[in-house]
């Protein structure tokens, strides 16, 4: 585990453990923040915005980078920082995208009548997250051209893009795999718990996200399951 | 698995760039193999041993228990 994988989980640790203890206590916190909900999405929005503008800062330094002829010496350095800057790329655009998608979803439910406006705003940085996220494709086959990347309309486009990858890069990428499904199922479980504990302390019912979340539980083990008895 | 793929490929003078454009294969998979992170499939193994021209069993090494 890297330092930065280390720092986000120490991170995402104490807002879980923040928003149990205020729970305990009861939603002092979040009560306080839901009041001035609208500060809040402001704050937060600046935050997704500033890692959204570092996304394309990034990406057109990457451009600029792969196009830059390098010596024998240094290729493998510049190949390895590329690679490296790519991958950053799509962590910082699509942190960006969840942290908008989830302003306009509790923006939505909080402040939909109140500031309509600010909604709007977040909602069109949420589109242009996506669509940011959506040009990272167009980015690999710009900084990897010998590869053989699918067309985007291509019926088998996922099935091709998993094919493009040789042996070494399956490998690492089921290893990435791996450890997000072991990190999802704990998580989910917990998630589904304080849920359940947050409906009986507050008295709102999350029952609703419990069945979603659940279905969710059920569909990821199944597909996993079943892909491995099927083979 | 130890693997000879660093030396041979200073022998020849290549750079993991141009040993990966040689076997097909990305260079992030030639650094794999060469910090033993990472078993080649028989494809790339046979593809390396090619381009160096020497035996598989010269490039990637087993220890006794491992077989």
């Amino acid at each position: 585990m890297n330092k930065l994988q280390k720092a986000v989980n120490i991170i995402i640790t104490l807002i879980v453990i923040g928003l149990v203890v205020d729970l305990w206590r009861g939603s002092l916190i979040l009560n306080k923040l839901i009041d001035s909900y609208e500060s809040f999405v402001f704050i937060m929005a600046i935050i997704g915005g500033l890692l959204f503008l570092y996304g394309i800062i990034l990406s057109r330094r990457l451009k600029k980078l792969s196009e830059k002829s390098v010596s024998f010496d240094e290729e493998d350095k510049i190949n390895e920082k590329i690679d490296k800057m790519y991958a950053d790329v799509t962590l910082f655009h699509s942190i960006s995208m969840t942290i908008f998608l989830f302003l306009v979803a509790t923006g939505f439910i909080i402040l939909r009548d109140t500031y309509p406006g600010l909604i709007l705003i977040v909602f069109g940085l949420l589109v242009a997250a996506f669509l940011a996220n959506l040009n990272t494709y167009y980015l690999a086959k710009e900084i990897y051209p010998e590869r053989n990347y699918p067309e985007t309309d291509d019926e088998q486009f996922q099935e091709k893009l998993f094919e493009v990858m040789d042996d070494g890069e399956k490998f690492i990428t089921l290893q990435a795999y791996y450890k997000v499904f072991q990190i999802i199922n704990p998580l989910l479980a917990a998630v589904i718990m304080l849920a359940s504990i947050y409906s009986a302390f507050t008295g709102e019912s999350q029952i609703f996200s419990i069945v979603f979340m659940t279905i969710m539980l059920i569909v990821i083990n199944t597909t996993y399951i079943l892909t491995i008895r099927d083979k | 698995m130890k693997s000879r793929l660093k030396e041979l490929r200073a022998r020849e003078g290549l750079n993991q760039t141009q040993l990966a454009k040689m076997a097909n294969i990305s260079r992030q998979t030639v650094s794999l193999i060469e910090r033993e992170e990472y078993m080649p499939s028989l494809l790339i193994a046979v593809r390396i041993a090619r381009i160096f021209k020497e035996p598989v069993e010269n490039i990637f090494i087993f220890e006794e228990d491992e077989l």
